[in-house]
């Protein structure tokens, strides 16, 4: 009989846990603008509802002057990860995957997250012609330490630092032409890079410079991919195309020193009608580094709008995990962070983040 | 009377040839033309002398905002600041109604377009000779950010860098640009490589320093002291030897006059005794009494530039600016500057989050760049850095400033000074205190709060017109004037930034 009541007991404990509702001040939407009077139901980890009102009898979190946002997402960051991104050997490296690198007990994880980043991509660096797949990492799961997501998109670089002098390509004219037979040969392969010549994979290239930009979007277009391109420099030239062919642009980081140059590719790039994330490149960047980068882009001309977009939904578009994590919507995880205002201000705070609908302690022990 | 009459006509008529009279209301017209014509250029000129922005919110810089007011800018001051203004009728004026007003940011240490680092050991090399006012790009990136003037360090990579300048952002007359050429005394402790044995060193240097300016001073003051002693010994020499160049004079005399045209064999006599102590008087042979103590001019310490410059900054001429990060660096450049009573400025200050205390007591003025820390590991100074540093360093009482610090080579955080401070208030910085921050209080700590740094009268017109509050994520600087002149306006700059 006690048995029973305590089960009893135990389960509505449980299933009060797991459902509860979220109402501040505000609610940035998937357009990234700030709505007011925010109320989310989570369940289970989820966001269920979004709006209307609170059903009785469940826990409300209250945040009275709060904005709530989604998770901040590090679309391109280096964190949690143990040693070496890349492999000096082949610059071809279809097959590596950035998950063998992540070190789930690093503490700077937990600083980011305390930060309001609650999910991130560990890319294999730029110095590999094709890198391997990145890793989509939620900043905590059930046990309280990092989760692997998922495989994330192909890592690929037409960067300079491909080119080394004791291995093939050395050239950008030889990087294209082998990159062309790669995807050829993979033809309907189940590997990563048949998924991504099949376009059924996204991928990331990292293309400094204007021509780089141009080739990337001209494999793209014949081979039909999926394509994000890492690029920071004077945007202009290359916007129009990017436009067109519907690629997304990764900026960034950006920090209080970014060159005028730089900060304004943001803006620019929007304008032109690009969806444009801006990265954090964590860890080698401050805990905030998502906010900062967002602040200065707005200054140098981003819309607001768009820059909350830029570290939150856009990320998760380029990594292919938009259908659960970067807004706050319906079935969508619920990865939220309460600021204290606009996370642009950079004056706000972080009150609360919750991963997976599981509050976050932000004590540090620093 | 009919003379004079006569005379005027007589005159008239002279030389003149005879025009019609023309008629009164041309004459007239013509002379309302001219006046008219003057009024205009006197208007003009002091239409551009004279602007008044009507309607929007100033922050004067103090704390105090003044909704709906008006501020009138002549001759390149701030005539008027506050909710009534009067104004000459005709001014120029700006309609800034729902803008924001504040005065010019100030940011208190940056590398804004320096060029490669100068100096090179010269203690009185200056950070203003340094500064590149052709780098437009950057200077402009800048003003968009609402800062119209910045203190510029010397930098180096040890000991004594030269002096810091403070700098206004535009301005043809070099007059208007520099503030101030000889701000501080720019001094780097343990910033170079090196291990435990360099950085030991580089404090022991830091202490030599004033040792060594005081020792010279000494030296010099000993000098003073035996040149004094000297000379008062000569003049008692010459006085008593005087009685005897004073017979020998009127022998000499009598001489003279004995020996007319003769060429006289004695030096012409002059009152002061010559050089050297010589008696020159006469061949008389000194007094017994003087050969025995030859009196020897003491030798003159060499000037040396550099101990000169320390000694005025021991007489608080001016501030002793100090790069040190590390605590232990810190603690000691704070003894230092304790034992000589140094007017002390701390820049960087990566780890001075732990000595907060400390340095709420001492109210050590404390420069704080920028940077953020990184999570990874860095083995750069900043690694000593927190993020809240700022915050805890305000609520210990230390007097804290919020600069841009040094940056990558054409790179510069100064175009980011308001996102800057306002980071500073989201890590626990008081927000009330934020925009005074910037302006007047760093004013002060660079002295030069009687001219920038408040919107009030008499101050030089350096004004900021934001299209909404400062530290409001997406506000844009519109207009900017130094010394009243427009130096931007984002309805001219058109870039589509």
């Amino acid at each position: 009989m006690l048995a029973a009541l305590a089960v009893l007991l135990g389960g509505s404990a449980l299933l009060c846990a797991d459902e509860f509702v979220i109402s501040a001040r505000g609610l940035i939407d998937a357009a990234g603008k700030i709505q007011d009077a925010a109320l989310v139901l989570v369940r289970d980890g989820k966001i269920v509802r979004v709006g209307g009102d609170a059903p009785k009898g469940v826990r409300v979190a209250k945040f009275p002057g709060g904005v709530l946002s989604p998770g901040l997402i590090d679309v391109r960051s280096a964190l949690g990860a143990f040693g070496q991104l890349s492999e000096r050997a082949d610059a071809r490296q279809p097959g590596a995957d950035a998950r063998a690198a992540l070190d789930r007990h690093q503490p700077r994880i937990a600083q980011a997250l305390r930060a309001g980043v609650t999910a991130f991509a560990v890319l294999p660096s730029d110095d590999n012609l094709v890198g391997g797949r990145s890793a989509v990492v939620r900043a905590s799961g059930a046990d309280g330490l990092p989760q692997v997501l998922a495989a994330g998109p192909l890592a690929l670089s037409l960067s300079p630092r491909v080119f080394m002098p004791d291995r093939e390509p050395v050239s950008r004219v030889g990087a294209l032409h082998m990159l062309r037979s790669l995807l050829r040969a993979a033809g309907d392969d189940e590997d990563a890079l048949g998924q991504f010549a099949a376009g059924k994979l996204p991928g990331i290239i990292t293309t400094p410079s204007a021509a780089d930009v141009l080739a990337a979007l001209s494999l793209a277009s014949e081979f039909k991919l999926k394509l994000a391109l890492i690029h920071n420099d004077d945007a202009r030239k290359v916007a129009a195309q990017l436009a067109e062919a519907h690629a997304g642009v990764i900026v960034g980081p950006y920090d209080f020193d970014a060159t005028v140059r730089e900060a304004t590719a943001a803006g620019v790039l929007e304008r032109a009608g690009v969806a444009v994330a801006i990265a954090g490149g964590l860890p080698t960047a401050a805990a905030d580094t998502l906010r900062i980068g967002a602040a200065v882009a707005v200054h140098n001309g981003m819309t607001p709008a768009a820059a909350r977009r830029a570290i939150t939904i856009t990320p998760a578009k380029l990594l292919g995990v938009d259908s659960l994590l970067g807004s706050i919507q319906p079935k969508h995880s619920a990865d939220l962070v309460v600021f204290s205002g606009d996370p642009l201000d950079l004056r706000s705070r972080v009150i609360a983040v919750f991963v997976a609908g599981r509050r976050i302690n932000l004590e540090s022990n620093r | 009377m009919s003379q004079v009459r006569s005379k005027i006509v007589l005159r008239s008529r002279r030389g003149m040839t005879r025009v019609p009279p023309r008629p009164f209301a041309v004459r007239k017209l013509c002379q309302s033309l001219v006046s008219l014509i003057l009024c205009g250029v006197a208007a003009v000129a002091c239409g551009q002398d004279s602007i008044l922005l009507k309607g929007g919110e100033l922050l004067v810089g103090n704390g105090t905002h003044i909704k709906n007011g008006a501020l009138l800018i002549r001759d390149g001051k701030i005539a008027a600041a506050g909710r009534r203004v009067r104004a000459p009728r005709g001014v120029e004026t700006v309609d800034v109604s729902g803008k924001v007003l504040t005065p010019g940011l100030i940011d208190v240490w940056t590398t804004l377009s320096a060029a490669a680092r100068g100096g090179g050991g010269r203690f009185d090399a200056r950070a203003a000779d340094n500064f590149n006012r052709f780098d437009t790009d950057n200077l402009q990136a800048a003003l968009r950010g609402g800062v119209t003037t910045v203190y510029l360090p010397a930098r180096g990579p040890d000991g004594v860098c030269g002096m810091g300048s403070v700098v206004r952002l535009a301005g043809e007359d070099p007059n208007t640009r520099v503030l101030e050429s000889d701000a501080a005394l720019c001094v780097a402790v343990g910033l170079g490589r090196g291990g435990p044995l360099a950085r030991v060193k580089s404090r022991a240097a830091f202490r030599k320093l004033w040792i060594d300016a005081k020792a010279y001073r000494r030296a010099q003051e000993d000098y003073a002291e035996k040149l004094t002693e000297y000379e008062k010994k000569l003049k008692e020499r010459a006085e008593s030897g005087e009685a005897d160049t004073d017979k020998a004079k009127k022998n000499a005399d009598k001489s003279k006059k004995n020996d007319k045209g003769k060429h006289s064999a004695v030096r012409p006599r002059r009152r002061r005794p010559p050089r050297g102590g010589a008696n020159t008087a006469g061949n008389e042979k000194p007094k017994k009494k003087n050969a025995k103590d030859e009196l020897k001019k003491p030798v003159e310490p060499a000037i040396d530039r550099n101990k000169e410059l320390l000694l005025r900054a021991l007489d608080g001429a001016f501030l002793v600016r100090v790069e040190a990060h590390r605590p232990e660096d810190i603690l000691d450049v704070l003894d230092v500057a304790e034992e000589f009573n140094l007017a002390l400025i701390l820049e960087g200050a990566s780890g001075s989050a732990r000595l907060s205390e400390l340095l709420g007591e001492r109210k050590i003025p404390v420069v704080l760049p920028s940077t953020r820390p990184m999570l990874a590991f860095t083995a750069g100074l900043e690694r000593y850095a927190r993020p809240d540093t700022a915050a805890i360093l305000s609520d210990a009482g230390a007097a804290v400033y919020l600069g841009s610090g040094p940056a990558g080579a054409g790179r510069s955080a100064t175009r980011h000074l308001a996102l800057n401070v306002a980071g500073a208030v989201g890590a626990g910085l008081s927000a009330r205190k934020a925009l005074q921050l910037v302006t007047r209080d760093a004013a002060r700590l660079l002295g030069i709060d009687d001219r920038v740094g408040s919107l009030a009268r008499g101050m030089s017109a350096d004004v900021v017109v934001w299209s909404d509050q400062p530290f409001a994520p997406g506000a844009r600087v519109e207009r900017v004037y130094i010394a009243g002149k427009e130096v931007y306006s984002i309805s001219d700059s058109g870039d589509d930034e």
